[in-house]
């Protein structure tokens, strides 16, 4: 059902494949006190949910580099599990991990339909979903993964990572021009939008244009527009459709808190009423439907939003997941362990700031 | 309970006319109406279906009063029986003379007795079976699950035929299963398949079916005092009680009465006294007539009533009532009565009653097994007398039974006794005199077993003498030297057993030496603390949060004065199992509480073995509101992933509540929600830790998850301390062993008055200072079930408040520019589907709905699709994607939705006839067809179409 006042999470759950999304953002300028940007100490919590959950994540790869069996699956998962690789500090070149980001990197690209330039997922209507996480992934990739030795072999679509990543912002920005809402749902060719998937594909078109791919103004402006119109002036941010109708999502919110701040519109009234409902309410880790995917975003949107209540938050996420933690390392979701782990990890890893999405 | 107390007084205004009026009298108006008034408040009685008080698993009764449930275990030794407990490693052998009896579990349907005959054996057994022979020495029966019995003829008192043309309907009882209670929930219980209560109130029925003519035998027994009350004939409705016949004791008399509404009739019957007794009757009553006949067990008529009614009905139930005093019911027998009178018997000689009511006398020879008939006169003068014809035999008077040590109860009704042989693979075999064959009695199919052996003394036991309770188990006894196997300490000597048994490690149980005192009404505060206390909340605090925590922790030097006071006392530390350790605390960290004390080696306790600590433990007791203390432990929803895991009492007796983060000589760190602060460490009195695990009720774990050694135990000393630790050795009097806390512990049982072990121990802790503070979730909002109800698993519609109201009426236009008036459709049912093109689930559910419409149409159902605030192009273009052609009514501002409630959509109303609600569904789902189609049937089948 529908309900008219509240977002179901009915919907949400039947619909929905991985939810995901990443925040990136791009701007290189030196902007805040040096502790802001590159954080103090990092606590050894951290350092240890982060480095378990890692190696729960490395153990789990497959040789194909893509990674099966822990619930959801496809190139959107692979992109986040590529971005913890690249947010652990190692070098992805030298580093432990490199081989792992190669594999990973090349299960994503050689995935990619030459045509269209989708990253197709393992199951149909989830493929814009894929697509905006595997487009992030690679965003974060391009430009720090050196890929002239990417390829060794025969595999399908040798593309260098910059090649894969144009084409599939073309793909994506295809999709929104068939789009009245000028957003995006499951399918391409959907004519529905929702802010859960048109989070997903904007947060990688930002981190692509941010990685210096073209993105067109007016596809990142059509988004935006889109968002503004399904934030309530409250802060809760609708599901889909046309109307108004808003119930408290942390994720929906934290989802256009974090596009807002990485469009850089923070003066926008949306962008003020989303992040003040979410400060107002810091005391959130785990509550609602689809906990990793709500706490992957909440950091990012509290990140770039107020950084001070992000650190008050992060505390009571670094405990939460402190307690969640499986003996492997793993850290369990509703949408199975890869994604649980690769999301819960990322939610962390802001305390990092390795990733170029996480500057601020 | 209404009925246990409202009929009492009801029969006391009878008895005081009784007692007035001679035996017989009629009422007049006036107690009519009271009656009547008693009688309205009857009907609030309930009835439990029984067996509430079965055993799940075998039960033994000892003669002490002491109960063990376990299973029975082979021996070979006639004297005593073997016992497995599941909570001890090894069976305990129980002397007959100390066991009273043992319970099986009962299914909740007993089977059919078996067999044509019932046969009354000399002692209170009772066969049921078939009669293969009888010649003047034996009687030869088949008894089901037993066998072929050669039983000594002179030991049968009666035979009477069972099923087939038989007329009986019941013979019995065997025990409370069928029967229903109301009352003391234990008010009944059975004892070897008769029926006792000595509860006051306490209230058995049950249906027979019994016909409008139909025959009662029946006998109750007294220890002392009875007040009773046999009621037969009544209905489900309670009331019916009070106009059937009734046989009870009116002032130390037996007798039988009916009072309707219209006249009242008694007759006395027996009289009783105050010493034990019994009344044997046989009772004929005719239900429509208004008749009944009662006759003394030997045919002598007793009473002969005819009391009428307005309106004669037939019930077939019968109630009885313990009113005070002691009540069994030893036999029942309901049968169809022909209406012929019975006739006075000579009891002593033997005889048949036939079928009809004839009465032969003389002796029985034997009876013909190939031609089914009874022999009877002697050699050179016989009569034979075919079984259908016979009711009744009765044989000579049987002589007394020797002795036997048992008797076996089978559920289905058969009691047989005899002397135990032996116990082997699920058998007990008896042998019984007068019985040529070894009676086998295979276990399973018994309601009991009954011992008959005179009660022994118990062997003396060594002191410390206790009570030790687990799983439905109650042993007194004592504790024994341990066994070499550290994992066998524990080893309990139960009073009436010839072994002892190690108590299985782990296992949940108390042993105890003293029973509690009666709990100490806490000390109301007094009238000059309450107006301090109200003089300092008056103080004018500075504003937000840090102004009130300053307040309680930082202000004025009356304060500090206490505070100062206060110190003088040693701080203790509370352990979630109860214990108290006096101590100096040195700080506390993120891990737990680092400590110094004199009584125990430890110098670390982590915070999940914490339950409070007392750093002030003199300070003034301050009296805490109920209202206060609940919302002090309600958990917010916001702060559900941020729970605070303290509560911090000041001296002063405000609380603050929150994370501590550490505490040192000086001062603690606390996080109120995520906000970090300091207090002073000499503002605190006490800090009670708030469990994790205890803020959620739904998490079954919860008690489980208190981390513990499964082995430990706890003692608690008569002054009141506890201490738990795992035990190792039991020798004589002494307990030592080793805590985790507390290091070496040594306890002497004359200074214990209970000891605990297992989960126990948080059951027993559960009622200590502090362990009620656990923090409670707040209620989260009604929402409907995740997935909606249109997922097909659960909702039929009738969750909204709109269900059984008139439906609010609707004056709208349509698709088509009609108009639509709700009110111009009654005599039909119609379904109203709110919907809107942008709502996916509306659209998915609309064509089942549509589909099912349809296939009501013909029985009066009418569709209309309310539209919520779209224009008429979005709509046309939605219907024909989806190929409808539903009737749309356009709800433009969506006042409709909103009258009938509909905040989510889609939502599916069904309105009956009469214009009401009769169903109201929100949400859809693949298979909400299968749901409205069931609704719609419902519908219909109360309002079916008028035809025309």
């Amino acid at each position: 059902m529908i309900r008219i006042s509240l977002f179901s999470s009915h919907i949400f759950r039947t619909l929905i494949f991985s939810v995901l999304t990443f925040a990136i953002t791009g701007s290189r300028a030196f902007a805040q006190a040096p502790s802001a940007r590159f954080g103090e100490v990092v606590p050894r919590d951290v350092r240890e949910i982060y480095e378990r959950g890692l190696q729960f994540l490395v153990t789990t790869q497959n040789d194909a580099g893509d990674w099966k069996g822990g619930g959801e699956q496809g190139p959107g998962v692979t992109g986040l599990c590529l971005m913890v690789l690249l947010a652990s500090g190692e070098d992805p070149n030298f580093g432990l991990y490199s081989n792992n980001v190669r594999r990973a990197l090349r299960n994503i690209i050689s995935g990619q339909d030459a045509g269209t330039g989708f990253f197709g997922g393992h199951s149909g209507h989830s493929s814009m979903y894929n697509h905006g996480f595997a487009m992030l992934g690679l965003a974060e990739a391009y430009g720090a993964v050196d890929d002239r030795n990417l390829w060794t072999g025969n595999e399908p679509n040798r593309r260098s990572i910059g090649q894969s990543l144009e084409l599939a912002v073309r793909a994506a920005i295809t999709s929104q021009k068939k789009n009245s809402f000028g957003g995006w749902r499951y399918s391409p060719d959907g004519n529905d939008a929702d802010t859960s998937v048109s989070g997903a594909v904007l947060v990688g078109l930002l981190a692509a244009r941010n990685a210096g791919i073209e993105v067109p103004d007016e596809a990142i402006d059509k988004a935006i527009n889109y968002f503004t119109k399904m934030t309530s002036p409250s802060g809760q941010v609708g599901y889909s459709g046309g109307i108004g109708g808003f119930d408290e999502s942390f994720a929906r919110i934290s989802i256009a808190t974090l596009v807002y701040s990485v469009s850089r519109r923070k003066d926008l009234s949306q962008f003020k009423a989303t992040l003040s409902y979410l400060t107002q309410r810091l005391e959130n880790v785990s509550q609602q439907s689809w906990p990793e995917y709500t706490r992957y975003y909440q950091a990012q949107a509290l990140f770039q939003g107020d950084v001070e209540a992000w650190e008050k938050w992060n505390k009571l996420l670094v405990r939460h997941l402190k307690q969640i933690q499986l003996a492997d390392g793993s850290i369990p979701g509703q949408m199975g362990a890869t994604v649980g782990t690769s999301m819960s990890c990322l939610a962390l890893a802001l305390n990092y700031r390795f990733l170029p999405i996480y500057e601020r | 309970m209404p009925n246990a107390t409202i009929i009492p007084s009801t029969d006391e205004v009878i008895r005081r006319t009784q007692r007035r009026t001679s035996v017989r009298s009629s009422w007049n108006s006036s107690r009519l109406i009271l009656f009547c008034l008693f009688s309205q408040l009857v009907t609030t009685a309930t009835f439990a279906d029984l067996p509430t008080n079965q055993p799940r698993s075998p039960v033994m009764n000892l003669t002490n009063g002491d109960h063990i449930t376990g299973t029975l275990v082979s021996s070979a030794d006639p004297n005593s029986i073997g016992w497995q407990s599941p909570a001890f490693t090894e069976p305990f052998y129980f002397a007959l003379g100390g066991i009273s009896s043992v319970h099986f579990p009962v299914p909740a349907k007993l089977p059919p007795h078996e067999g044509d005959y019932c046969f009354e054996r000399a002692g209170h057994d009772v066969l049921f079976g078939s009669l293969l022979g009888l010649d003047t020495k034996t009687v030869t029966i088949d008894v089901p699950k037993i066998g072929r019995l050669t039983i000594d003829r002179s030991q049968i008192q009666r035979i009477y035929r069972w099923g087939g043309t038989s007329s009986q309907l019941f013979i019995g009882p065997s025990g409370l299963t069928g029967w229903q209670t109301s009352g003391d929930e234990n008010g009944w219980r059975e004892d070897a398949g008769h029926l006792i209560a000595d509860k006051p109130g306490a209230t058995i029925r049950r249906e027979f079916g019994i016909p409008n003519q139909a025959r009662f035998e029946f006998e109750l027994s007294w220890t002392a005092q009875p007040d009773f009350e046999l009621a037969l004939g009544i209905g489900d409705d309670p009331k019916t009680a009070l106009r059937a016949y009734k046989f009870e004791i009116w002032n130390k008399l037996v007798v039988v009465q009916r009072e309707t509404e219209k006249e009242a009739d008694v007759e006395r019957l027996q009289a009783v006294d105050e010493k034990a007794g019994r009344i044997h009757l046989q009772a004929f009553l005719d239900q429509t007539a208004g008749k009944i006949l009662v006759y003394s067990s030997s045919g002598e008529p007793l009473a002969n009533l005819t009391v009428l009614t307005n309106k004669p009905q037939v019930f077939g139930g019968i109630q009885l009532i313990n009113r005070s005093g002691d009540v069994r019911l030893e036999s029942l027998r309901i049968g169809r009565w022909n209406g012929e009178l019975p006739r006075k018997a000579e009891l002593d000689k033997s005889r048949i009653h036939g079928s009809d009511g004839t009465i032969e006398y003389g002796s029985l020879m034997s009876y013909d097994a190939e031609t089914h008939e009874f022999v009877v006169g002697d050699e050179t003068n016989s009569k034979r007398i075919a079984e259908d014809l016979v009711h009744d035999v009765f044989l000579s008077q049987a002589p007394e039974l020797a002795p036997r040590s048992l008797r076996a109860v089978f559920l289905s009704g058969t009691k047989i006794s005899g002397d135990l042989v032996r116990i082997e693979d699920g058998m007990a075999i008896l042998k019984s005199p007068g019985i040529q064959e070894s009676i086998t009695v295979p276990l399973d199919q018994l309601q009991a077993l009954v011992v008959l052996a005179p009660k022994s003394d118990p062997p003396e036991l060594p002191e410390r003498r206790g009570r030790l309770e687990t799983m439905g188990t109650r042993l007194h006894g004592c504790l024994v030297n341990s066994r070499n196997d550290a994992t066998q300490c524990l080893v309990w000597q139960p009073a009436r057993s010839s072994t002892a048994s190690p108590l299985k490690s782990g296992i949940s149980a108390q042993i105890v030496y003293r029973d509690p005192p009666p709990q100490p009404t806490p000390q109301p505060i007094s009238q000059q603390q309450q107006q301090m206390l109200q003089a300092r909340v008056r103080v004018a605090r500075p504003g937000g949060l840090v102004g009130q925590i300053q307040d309680i922790f930082m202000d004025g030097d009356q304060q500090k004065a206490g505070g100062k006071k206060s110190k003088k006392a040693e701080p203790v530390l509370h352990l979630r199992t109860g214990d108290k350790i006096p101590c100096t605390v040195i700080g506390v960290d993120e891990r737990g509480v680092t400590l110094e004390s004199n009584v125990s080696d430890a110098k670390f306790v982590p915070h999940d073995q914490i339950q409070a600590l007392e750093l002030i433990s003199d300070a003034p007791p301050v009296e805490i509101k109920t209202l206060k203390k609940q919302r002090l432990l309600t958990l917010p929803r916001m702060q559900r992933d941020n729970p605070p895991t303290h509560l911090v009492r000041s001296i002063d007796g405000d609380y603050l509540r929150g994370r501590i983060v550490s505490m040192d000589e000086a001062q603690m760190q606390i996080e109120l929600r995520l906000e970090a602060q300091i207090v002073r460490r000499d503002r605190i009195a006490r800090i009670i830790w708030l469990h994790p695990e205890t803020t959620s009720a739904d998490e079954k774990t919860a008690e489980a998850t208190i981390p513990g050694d499964a082995r430990r135990i706890q003692a608690l000393r008569s002054d009141g301390n506890r201490l738990t630790f795992i035990p190792e050795n039991v020798a004589g009097s002494t307990l030592t062993g080793k805590g985790e806390l507390l290091g070496n512990c040594h306890v002497d049982m004359k200074d214990v008055d209970q000891l605990i072990t297992g989960a126990a121990i948080e059951v027993a802790a559960a009622g200590l200072p502090f362990h009620d503070w656990k923090l409670q979730k707040s209620a989260d909002p009604a929402a409907p079930p995740e997935g909606g109800q249109g997922s097909g698993d659960g909702g039929e519609g009738m969750e909204s408040v709109l269900v059984g109201k008139p439906a609010p009426e609707i004056a709208l236009d349509m698709l088509d520019g009609k108009k639509f008036k709700l009110s111009d459709h009654k005599e039909k049912i119609v379904v109203l589907d709110f919907w809107a093109s942008w709502c996916g689930p509306c659209l998915q559910t609309m064509p089942q709905i549509d589909k099912v419409a349809e296939e009501f149409a013909d029985q009066g159902v009418e569709l209309f699709a309310i539209n919520l605030e779209e224009s008429a192009d979005k709509i046309t273009k939605a219907l024909e994607r989806l190929k409808l052609s539903t009737t749309v009514v356009l709800d433009k501002n969506g006042r409709i939705a909103e009258k009938y409630g509909a905040t989510a959509i889609p939502q599916t109303v069904i309105i009956d006839r009469e214009g009401k609600v009769a169903r109201l569904f929100v949400g859809g789902g693949p298979r909400f067809d299968e749901q409205l189609r069931a609704a719609l049937k419902t519908v219909l089948e109360g309002q079916p179409q008028k035809s025309e």
